[in-house]
């Protein structure tokens, strides 16, 4: 991902070693930064999936205590989630945007910086927060009142966290939104722009609209917590079930954040070894947005336990399951632009592969979900744990793999080794099932999630799942060590190393791209 | 690795024994929640084939490598209706029996007895309001000893899914459970029954269910709520009516003799020894029972200034709890099990505070 | 970038304007559209008694105006450069900055460096010890280019 640049003029200057990261604000570099960050996210998330997973490898108590487990929990989720999988859509939107729709740069280079530079104090307050009296947060990623009044000073700092990691989306999504609405090459119309352009716009647009109900609900925790408000509690006439409301009114679109990119890189890729034009461009636009209507109006399917009118969990239900018809468009979609098309299984569209059919599994196992009663039989177990992972890491980290590996020669000039790329997806792959399929199994069978120790008909799907963990690890650090031995020394990309794909990064661009690119806009016709 | 031979083997028999499936339902909402569950997933799995027959076939016959050309068709709006269109009838064949088990789901209206669940950290309290039974009340603790959690001793068959005192409720009879907590949030959770509900602090949220047959059925708490999350089991013992009259009998006879005469004067060898079981059951999950707790979030009592201090000012913290931690208000307890539990944590360990606390004191404390 | 070489009264004439895809209505409908948004959301969450969202969303909302109005403010920059006569006009709108520099055609030097530090070139004018810079929204081989032009032009007369 390290982006070598080529010299046109031999004349460029930059702030040289550290200073030049810290002060740059070309949108490639920031590109790059993010990237980078949210591998080093994934790492450290990962770590703590190792030790909850080692922890669950056998019945008992063997490895940390009941509360570290949490804690571990805990900073998975949002290290994850807004350490890992965010950042790294933001990183493929800083590089590829401005490439695809023919802008020049970021509309706000220097604030692009700021939102990068946010990121990496927020990441190390989480960790800190382990280490301070009373250890980080652990009343889960979701933060559920009234439990978050209980915890110690780790609590605080995770807020705080929360409100500079929600400044950052917040100063990227009006960064991108006004890039793409303002900086469009002359004859890029709305309706010509490449479906990763696309899928950006609909994703800043959700968290403008949701960051700021997170950093309410996080600030009302606080204040409940050292101010004397009520809001989330009963005795002072406040309402816990409240901050459910206001956490998922954020948490449903954020899912959408995290799985609307990884739609748009999937929608690049497969066209590309199809050979084929993407097939229902129109609807494919018109079903991403809905699908974005639709995540704010399903909040409270998170929380059908909580015990709501009749009305309210007919009313849910109903448009939950509604948002299965413009996703299964989606797929639909994917799968006719395959059809009769001249394929190819390079390691880009190996992962959109897996993307599509493991991210489908992810999405049949939500409509089974979206059921209220089955979901009151399933919520809180592992079958929701698996479902998610099924969505996130299946669905929106394979995509980013897709993506990375499809971007590396346009970014690097230099080609991946394509067959230990090969072996990449098929140990990811092959891993992430034997860690999640089974975890189907523990969730109908009863297994609450967040648990450090389980009862002993769970005990064999358990073991299983952590062998699969500890495998997808390892796997994870085989991708490192494949992007960096290309950085290093792959070989040099042709011009167009991948003759199906036609944006203009490809069509318009030099491989490697230069350090600037498009400063005066292309003509489309 | 016995589970990854019987994944590939699951046979239509291992599905019924719900190994790889939901418990077998012995309510009738969970029998219609199985049978929901069956429905989708069988739906699912068609559509599932269905589409992806069609992505493999494209990956075979139309990959560059058998020299296929591709085509440059990228859209077809009779297809691209066709499948908006059939999804949403699909979607409402299941909405249908979804919405039906819903609205049976939520009519707790009628119930034959009532049954309060008190979620405590981490514990949970009965109290029978309704119904025969009335006015039986207990705590229900996890039985499994610690030596077996940590590994020094075997497990036992129901491992964590065991509790001292489980809920007894007679089979065919329409128990309506309100659930609340006194903390935070949890979860009364009950698979076998097609039950779960939040327990709320400062709210009443209810459920219900009909066991069908005799049997114990066993949960755990399914909400967050904190260090012993996964230390809360749940057990519902369904027996017949008749077994059921007799339970009552022996609870409610059980519970007249635990009454003590509020102004009765124990001496400290009674209160020491009443003081260290109820502190077992209660405290020492996060204060030990060597009292050394587990700093910060669980202050060690070995020596704290509360233990050693003023009697009044130990008994209302125990009475009221500590905001802001982890230190719930234990004002569940009788008179006598606080008054008790105060002397054992002043005169056990390093304490010597040499004085003891009479359960008319405790009373007097109470507001 | 639009360029005329053969003006009727001027010898040479470039406008360079900057690339805007989006009308000034546009800009309208969409801020409209993600504040209406915003508001209702946080007014419904107000109305529950969730009132510190309020703040957020509008600090938002404020970022998001001033980041449109930026955008907004210069919507219609640009540079023109005429040579008519014994003048060589440079015309430059930044903003509401409007600055109008006249030179003489005799004495104007055309400067082309790379001296300024970012990796790009530097095109100028320089006349009586004094230089101005134009072409911000040039590439650097059209700056070479115009630099080019310029001399001739120029050199001309």
């Amino acid at each position: 991902m390290e982006a070598v640049h080529a010299h046109e003029h031999g004349h460029e200057h930059h702030p040289s070693g550290i200073m030049r990261w810290v002060t740059t604000t070309n949108h490639k570099d920031i590109g790059t930064l993010y990237l980078w960050f949210s591998f080093t996210m994934f790492m450290v998330g990962g770590v703590m999936a190792l030790i909850i997973r080692s922890e669950l490898f056998q019945p008992g108590l063997q490895v940390v205590n009941p509360d570290f487990f949490n804690q571990m929990t805990t900073l998975h989720g949002l290290i994850m989630v807004f350490g890992a999988i965010m950042p790294a859509f933001v990183g493929f939107a800083n590089w590829q945007i401005p490439m695809m729709s023919g802008a020049p740069d970021m509309a706000f280079p220097r604030m692009n910086n700021w939102s990068f530079w946010l990121l990496p104090p927020a990441a190390l307050l989480l960790i800190i927060s382990l280490f301070v009296p009373g250890g980080a947060a652990a009343a889960g990623w979701t933060l559920y009142a009234p439990l978050t009044v209980q915890l110690g000073m780790g609590m605080d700092l995770t807020i705080f966290a929360v409100h500079i990691l929600g400044m950052s989306s917040i100063m990227g999504s009006i960064n991108i939104i006004t890039t793409i609405l303002n900086l469009r090459a002359p004859g890029m119309n709305m309706m010509k722009m490449p479906l990763f352009v696309w899928t950006w716009l609909i994703t800043a647009y959700l968290l403008i609209a949701v960051m700021p109900v997170l950093a309410g609900a996080v600030t009302m925790t606080l204040t409940d917590r050292h101010f004397g408000t009520h809001f989330f509690n009963a005795a002072g006439g406040g309402d816990p079930v409240l901050f459910q409301h206001i956490f998922w009114f954020f948490g449903h679109p954020e899912v959408y954040i995290i799985a609307i990119p990884a739609f748009g890189v999937v929608s690049q890729v497969i066209p590309a070894f199809s050979r084929k034009p993407l097939f229902g461009y129109t609807s494919m636009v018109y079903a991403t947005s809905s699908i974005a209507i639709l995540s704010f109006l399903v909040w409270a399917h998170h929380m059908y336990t909580v015990g709501m009118p009749v009305q309210a969990q007919l009313f849910y239900m109903y448009a939950t399951m509604l948002i299965a018809v413009p996703t299964g468009v989606k797929v639909f979609n994917w799968v006719a632009t395959m059809w009769k098309g001249s394929l190819t299984f390079e390691t880009p569209m190996l992962f959109a592969i897996g993307f599509l059919f493991l991210f489908t599994m992810g999405g049949f196992s939500g409509l089974v979900l979206s059921i209220t009663p089955v979901d009151i039989q399933l919520h809180d177990t592992y079958y929701v744990v698996a479902h998610f992972h099924y969505v996130m890491v299946a669905g929106a980290l394979f995509s980013a793999f897709a993506g990375v590996y499809f971007w590396l020669p346009k970014w690097t000039g230099r080609m991946y080794d394509e067959t230990l790329g090969k072996w990449h997806f098929w140990l990811t792959m092959i891993f992430f099932n034997v860690t999640f399929f089974v975890q189907h199994f523990l969730g109908l069978a009863g297994m609450p999630r967040r648990i450090p120790d389980y009862a002993l008909q769970f005990a064999d799907f358990n073991m299983i799942s952590s062998i699969g963990a500890f495998g997808f690890g390892l796997s994870q650090v085989f991708f490192l060590y494949i992007v960096l031995k290309a950085i290093r020394s792959g070989e040099k990309s042709p011009e167009r190393p991948w003759e199906g794909a036609d944006t203009l990064e490809w069509t318009m661009l030099p491989t490697p791209a230069p350090y600037h690119s498009f400063e005066t806009p292309p003509v489309i016709k | 690795m016995a589970g990854i031979g019987m994944l590939f083997g699951a046979a239509g028999a291992s599905w019924a024994q719900s190994r790889y499936n939901l418990q077998p339902p012995q309510s009738p909402i969970a029998t219609q929640i199985y049978d929901l569950h069956m429905l989708v997933l069988v739906i699912c799995v068609i559509i599932f084939v269905g589409v992806f027959s069609f992505m493999f076939y494209a990956i075979v016959k139309h990959r560059k490598s058998v020299g296929h050309k591709a085509a440059q068709f990228h859209e077809n709006t009779t297809v691209e209706i066709i499948w908006t269109v059939i999804p949403f009838f699909i979607l409402i064949g299941m909405a249908y029996p979804a919405t039906k088990t819903i609205i049976a789901m939520k009519d707790t209206s009628t119930p034959d007895m009532t049954i309060k669940a008190t979620a405590y950290q981490w514990k949970w309290g009965y109290d029978y309001l309704n119904g025969e039974g009335e006015g039986i009340s207990f705590f229900s603790n996890l039985a499994t000893p610690k030596a077996q959690i940590e590994g020094s001793r075997p497990k036992g068959q129901s491992y964590l899914l065991e509790v001292d005192n489980p809920v007894v409720v007679p089979v065919g009879r329409k128990v309506r459970i309100l659930t609340t907590a006194n903390d935070v949030l949890h979860a009364w959770m009950v698979p076998a029954l097609g039950v779960k509900q939040d327990a709320i602090p400062g709210f009443i949220r209810d459920t219900w269910f009909k066991a069908e047959k005799p049997g114990t059925y066993r949960g755990q708490c399914a909400e967050l709520c904190g260090k012993d999350h996964g230390f809360m089991p749940i057990v519902v013992e369904a027996v017949e009516p008749e077994k059921y009259a007799q339970w009552v009998a022996e609870a409610k006879s059980k519970q007249g003799a635990s009454v003590v005469d509020p102004n009765k004067q124990f001496t400290l060898a009674e209160l020491m020894a009443l003081g260290e079981k109820v502190f077992a059951g209660n405290c020492a999950v996060c204060h030990l029972a060597s009292g050394k707790g587990m700093p910060p979030a669980f202050p060690a009592l070995n020596g704290s200034k509360v233990a050693t201090g003023p009697k009044d000012a130990h008994v209302k913290l125990v009475l009221s709890g500590k905001a802001n931690t982890a230190m719930a208000s234990f004002k569940q307890l009788s008179d006598a099990d606080l008054a008790a539990v105060v002397t054992y944590e002043r005169n056990s360990w390093g304490n010597k505070a040499g004085d003891l606390v009479q359960p008319a004191e405790v009373k007097a404390l109470r507001k | 970038m639009e360029c005329t070489g053969r003006g009727l009264s001027a010898d040479f004439s470039l406008t360079a304007k900057r690339n805007d895809s989006l009308s000034a209505a546009g800009r309208h409908l969409v801020f409209c559209f993600i504040l209406a948004v915003s508001f209702a959301i946080s007014l419904g969450f107000a109305l529950a008694g969730a009132w510190p969202i309020l703040p957020f969303a509008g600090a938002e909302m404020l970022a998001l105006y001033l980041a449109f109005q930026y955008v907004a403010r210069h919507a219609g920059d640009y540079e023109r450069i005429t040579v008519e006569d014994e003048r060589v006009v440079l015309e430059s709108v930044d903003g509401a900055r409007t600055v109008r520099h006249e030179f003489n055609r005799r004495w104007a030097q055309v400067v082309l460096d790379w001296a300024r530090g970012d990796g790009h070139c530097r095109l100028a004018l320089r006349y009586c010890g004094r230089e101005v810079e134009f072409g911000r929204h040039l590439t650097d081989a059209e700056r070479e280019a115009v630099a080019q032009r310029l001399r001739q032009t120029i050199r001309n007369y």
